[in-house]
């Protein structure tokens, strides 16, 4: 198991490394100045000079590289390029801390719901019910996040005003107006992941009720409820947990667009400023932040099903 | 879809061949039948697809006319000189009202489709043409190679996607911009770039897909034969292992085809994608968003035909995983 685990890690750093190096070199593909383009075309030659110095731009590439990562390494993530050149670590941590928060609620409304869902639909298999949760979730899990939140700010905050339909974050909210701001991001969030656990779930009940052990609890007269509550969801539910892990990553990253609709201060919204701003030093250090988020759910997401899973701990 | 099973002179005769196929048709055909929901929305995506290729044909106005507003004219010598008629509700003129710069939304959503789904379709199938291959390719020669490429998949596959969509795009767009080549000028900067950046992530995935497939199918007898009749490499990978994972492929190419619309139609709307005047839906809903009380056809209409797009193509996507899966038993 240790060394399960000291493997996992060791890739995920050479992950990390690959994906920082792919990242700067796709910024190092950016056409002409980046000094121009941050500062605009009637900079002087001085102060595109000046910039590219502060930043360390007029160095060999592979020396920028190497630079920044020592940099990153030892927490020094470097200075925005945006207006008032903040430092960058402070600003996506803070973001990090917002969209870390959402991911939670998220889960926190989706996971009973998609869990219950899908149950019903394994039990009643072959129903109209069963046909209309499929139905449902397959329609909600491709649907794209603005199509869903644009529905959602129409019915739930201009129509019947229950929720905020912008996400201003202050301190010193009290619980209800947490709830107003963070409903509909958590909502929109929500109905991807409950098609996908859902559709999940269904299968893998669905799988272990045709097992001969059910038949078994089922003759030696359990009740129904608990030969489903303590034989068949305990092993059902198994691959629904590491899928539970891997969507804390997808959300951290994902919700660019729901960030966006809402104007929620999270990375995503950050990410997608940082791109539209060509601001370097923002959308490394946020990229690195969300593979390394991405990649520990994952690894959370194994160790948590080898540790549930005693019939593959030792492989 | 029928099994290859049968001895090589009889699988190559043309009857058998044609039997062969005409009975896979059948099946396939009563298959699809027995699901009407799926096959109800593989209908609505052709229509869509049609539309891509003759929307500007059949669309009322151009996409970026502004329309003028009869009641407010005024003639100025020869020349009649009118308002733009922005805002307007649905009528039998405009069937799906006006944006508020007056132009018909009917007509944009008409030209727009070819962005929406014909540029996913185009990218859709280069990732799986370019995946099936190497896919075929890594799984059936194995060995270093097939190591390499596969960790090297998985390494792409952990970042997540939209951030490599977005970084991606973010650099290849002012790349492509600036070239003077005047193909790409002609085909556009960032529709090249948003056709690279769907190869660029759903390639790996394919590929990762197929290959698990080919690994399945390398060892079976057929291909063995093959190899003993002396066959090229190239021949047993095209002929005897690249029907067995058709069905995969189906599939796994409906399934792209759906986020690849998803991710355009997204980063339309970050205002990342298509640009004004190109009236892709994700960007046509940008753009309406601010006038949605005033113009909230502007609005609806393409959140609709969006909707009704992808819930389409998912629907179709879960009908061919079912009739593979009934295969499979």
């Amino acid at each position: 198991m240790i060394a399960f685990i000291v493997r996992r890690l060791l890739l995920l750093i050479v992950t990390l490394l690959v994906t920082s190096a792919l990242i700067f070199s796709l910024t190092q593909l950016l056409p002409g100045d980046v000094a121009r383009l941050i500062l605009g075309r009637e900079a002087t030659p001085e102060r595109v000079a000046a910039f590219n110095r502060q930043y360390g731009l007029d160095l060999p590439p592979l020396e920028q590289y190497t630079r920044w990562l020592g940099n990153f390494i030892r927490g020094d993530w470097g200075r925005s390029f945006a207006a008032g050149n903040a430092a960058v670590r402070p600003i996506v941590l803070e973001r990090l801390n917002n969209s870390l928060l959402l991911a939670g609620v998220t889960l926190a409304i989706s996971v009973p719901v998609a869990i219950f869902l899908g149950v019903i639909a394994a039990l009643r298999a072959g129903t109209w019910l069963d046909g209309l949760i499929s139905v449902a979730t397959l329609s909600v899990v491709g649907l794209p996040e603005f199509v869903t939140g644009l529905v959602l700010i129409n019915v739930f905050a201009l129509g019947l005003g229950w929720f905020e339909a912008t996400a201003l974050i202050r301190p010193g909210y009290t619980l209800g107006q947490w709830v107003r701001v963070l409903g509909l991001p958590a909502l929109t969030a929500s109905f991807v992941l409950i098609g996908y656990i859902t559709r999940l779930t269904r299968a893998g009940t669905l799988e272990e009720l045709n097992k001969p052990y059910v038949r078994t609890a089922i003759l030696k007269g359990l009740p129904r409820r608990i030969v489903i509550v303590r034989h068949v969801l305990r092993n059902a539910l198994l691959p629904t947990i590491t899928v539970i892990a891997i969507s804390i990553g997808w959300l951290i990253g994902g919700m660019v667009v729901i960030e966006s609709i809402y104007n929620y201060p999270g990375v995503g919204g950050e990410l997608v400023r940082a791109v539209e701003q060509k601001n370097l030093p923002m959308l490394q250090a946020i990229t690195m932040i969300v593979v390394l988020a991405f990649a520990l759910a994952n690894l959370t997401a194994d160790v948590l099903y080898t540790l549930l899973n005693p019939r593959i701990r030792f492989r | 879809m029928a099994a290859p099973a049968a001895s090589p002179e009889a699988r190559r005769s043309p009857l058998a061949v044609l039997q062969r196929r005409w009975w896979g048709f059948w099946r396939f055909w009563r298959r699809l039948v027995r699901q009407p929901l799926a096959f109800a929305a593989t209908l609505i995506v052709l229509f869509f697809m049609m539309i891509s290729i003759v929307g500007h044909w059949i669309a009322p106005y151009p996409y970026d006319a502004v329309q003028p507003d009869p009641d407010r004219c005024v003639a100025r010598g020869e020349a009649v000189r009118c308002a733009a008629l922005s805002n307007a509700p649905p009528s039998l003129a405009h069937p799906f009202g006006t944006d508020r710069n007056g132009r018909d939304v009917l007509s944009r959503l008409l030209y727009g489709a070819r962005y929406t789904i014909g540029l996913p379709l185009v990218a859709t199938l280069l990732s799986v043409a370019l995946g099936t291959g190497l896919g075929l390719l890594i799984g059936y020669t194995g060995g270093a190679v097939d190591e390499v490429i596969s960790r090297f998949i998985d390494i792409l596959l952990s970042i997540p996607a939209i951030i490599l969509a977005l970084v991606s795009l973010s650099t290849v767009v002012p790349t492509l911009a600036a070239s003077q080549n005047p193909l790409v000028q002609s085909i556009g900067p960032i529709n090249i770039a948003l056709v690279l950046v769907i190869v660029l992530l759903y390639t790996p995935i394919v590929a990762r897909v197929i290959r698990a497939a080919t690994l399945g199918l390398r060892d079976r007898g057929y291909v063995e034969l093959a190899k003993l009749r002396g066959e090229s490499t190239l021949y047993i990978l095209l002929r005897e292992i690249f029907p067995g994972v058709v069905p995969a492929l189906a599939v796994e190419g409906a399934l792209r085809f759906s986020y690849a619309i998803f991710l355009v139609a997204s980063l339309g709307f970050l205002g990342l994608g298509a640009q004004p005047p190109i009236p892709e839906w994700g960007r046509m809903v940008l753009d309406a968003r601010p006038t949605l009380t005033a113009a909230p056809w502007a609005l609806w209409f393409p959140v609709g035909a969006i909707a009704l797009l992808v819930i389409s193509v998912n629907l179709m996507a879960d009908g061919l995983q079912r009739l593979y899966q009934e295969n499979e038993r």
